[in-house]
């Protein structure tokens, strides 16, 4: 975990060497998004499309040479806020749709699978890309886009933070762990303790990172290698057909009619 | 008189916090020379270091770098002539891959895609790294990520080079080859560190601080040969 929190605040892997990793990653981060749009316009109960979209993002790994390890490690860092989100789900909505062996499904149910179905997917989608090519080339190629420049810096800033935070929490826990004495809860007075120690610490991290960039003349902005790549013919065929794929899913009608 | 060279005068700084951390602090170190800052746990010696690379600013007094003072306007200039090597190299590692990282200085700098190549070849060679380019910098051993973060200070060619307990956290061996790369150096250094054996072997020269302040400032052997003034600053 501690390697795998390094890795992410050092802006993701730089495999340049895979198929992904090859084309202009302006065209990747542009099949990212219409994935991403595409994906999340489905209405929750197209159990079918979310399935067939699930294909594109291995197809996109398999592409990126990006192991179904390192997928599912990011999505389990994610699935604890995914289920607090939809959990409420099944409780509220318990209108009968059907039954399976037995064993009555509600639309909550469905629409919590849904939910946590297209999260994942997300997840996984943006794990394969950040892999395949980098976050900082990723936000690079944003910024190329159009996106100001004071959005992807911001952005780039967000998610180090983000996985500063969670790799100070890791070191925390394991400390408190090896002292525990095999007692796995925390009292509620300790908890605040402890967040206020966490927070601490990672501004600390952070901190002393944001030093460390500033003593080798950063100045708000990424350096990147100056010879940038040029779009080829290669690149926009890979664009059109990686974005039609996930966007004719998403519209096609006999697709729908397979959903529950 | 080289033009490279630190001069301190009566330099004292608080934190926001209105910790005190140092006071009347003056000393003048030429071009070339390499300077072992001692002193026990927190004397001050990563507060002067980041003092005198511009990553803090004096609240009293003044720092003058090749005949620039520090201060809000030269820090650009400064941050270019005075390299600082972290204690802890996780903090300083974040790009990628090695290569990255070594010209993530230079690149800052704004210089041409050629030279930025060849000043990281450099700093590879320097620190033996070349091996270790393609590789993500945080799956290196402790002793690799240190000559990296090292060499990634180097290809910013400064004049001065700044290190923060550069043997903490590491091995006999790994600390052996850190001592040989900064034998190499033939820039104006100053080491910050309590590892007194290694104090003895690098540097001719000791600054000592005790709780913010500069209480020695002599030969070497002569000051770690003190008892006396050891046992009053903590180091024995
Ligand atoms: N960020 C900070 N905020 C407030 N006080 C600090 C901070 N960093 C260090 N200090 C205080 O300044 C003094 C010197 O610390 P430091 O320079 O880290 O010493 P050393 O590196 O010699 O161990 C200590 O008393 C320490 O508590
Ligand atoms: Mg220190």
């Amino acid at each position: 975990m501690r390697e795998e929190i390094s890795h992410i605040i050092a802006g993701g892997a730089d495999q340049r060497q895979t198929l992904l990793g090859s084309y202009d990653p302006r065209a990747t981060a542009i099949v990212l998004l219409c994935y991403l749009i595409a994906m999340l316009s489905l209405p929750v109960t197209y159990l079918g499309d979310l399935v067939v979209m699930g294909c594109w993002v291995m197809i996109g790994a398999a592409m990126g040479e990006v192991g179904f390890g390192t997928i599912f490690r990011r999505v389990a860092m994610i699935l604890p806020l995914l289920l607090l989100i939809g959990a409420f789900n099944p409780i509220i909505d318990r209108t009968p749709i059907g039954s399976i062996a037995g064993i009555t499904l509600t639309r909550g149910w469905l629409t919590f699978g849904a939910l946590l179905l297209r999260g994942l997917l997300a997840v996984a989608a943006v794990t394969v890309v950040t892999e395949a090519i980098g976050f900082t080339a990723l936000c690079n190629a944003l910024r190329r886009l159009g996106l100001p420049r004071i959005l992807t810096e911001l952005l780039l800033f967000v998610y180090r933070y983000l996985f500063v935070i969670v790799g100070e929490a890791e070191d925390m826990q394991r400390a408190r762990l090896a002292r525990s004495g095999g007692r796995r809860g925390l009292p509620l007075r300790v908890w605040a303790g402890v967040t206020g120690t966490l927070l601490v610490r990672s501004v600390d991290r952070a901190e002393r990172i944001y030093g460390a960039m500033l003593a080798r003349g950063y100045r708000g902005r990424m350096p990147e290698r100056r010879a940038q790549q040029r779009w080829q013919w290669r690149d926009t065929l890979y664009l059109f057909t990686a974005t039609l794929l996930p966007v004719a899913t998403a519209i096609i009608k006999p697709i729908h009619q397979l959903s529950v | 008189m080289s033009h490279h060279y630190l001069e301190l005068r009566n330099v004292g700084y608080n934190y926001p916090s209105g910790a005190r951390a140092l006071s009347g602090i003056s000393f003048r170190i030429h071009h070339g020379q390499r300077v072992a800052l001692v002193g026990a746990n927190g004397a001050g010696k990563s507060s002067l270091l980041q003092l005198l690379c511009g990553l803090l600013l004096p609240t009293e007094g003044e720092i003058i770098v090749g005949g620039v003072k520090v201060g809000k306007r030269t820090l650009r200039r400064i941050r270019q002539t005075v390299g600082i090597v972290f204690q802890n190299p996780d903090d300083q590692l974040i790009m990628p891959t090695v290569e990255d990282e070594i010209a993530f200085g230079p690149r800052n700098m704004d210089l041409p895609e050629e030279e930025v190549a060849r000043l990281t070849d450099w700093a590879l060679e320097q620190t033996s790294t070349t091996h270790l380019r393609h590789r993500a910098p945080y799956t290196l051993s402790g002793g690799e990520k240190k000559s990296v973060a090292i060499a990634s200070v180097l290809a910013m060619e400064p004049s001065v080079v700044l290190m923060d307990e550069p043997s903490a956290s590491l091995d006999p061996r790994a600390r052996r080859l850190m001592m040989e790369q900064v034998e190499r150096f033939c820039h104006t250094t100053i080491i910050a560190s309590h590892d007194l054996p290694l104090v003895e072997r690098l540097c001719p020269r000791t600054l000592i601080l005790h709780r913010g302040r500069l209480v020695a400032d002599g030969a070497t052997k002569q000051l770690l040969g003190d008892q006396k003034l050891m046992e009053e600053c903590e180091l024995l």
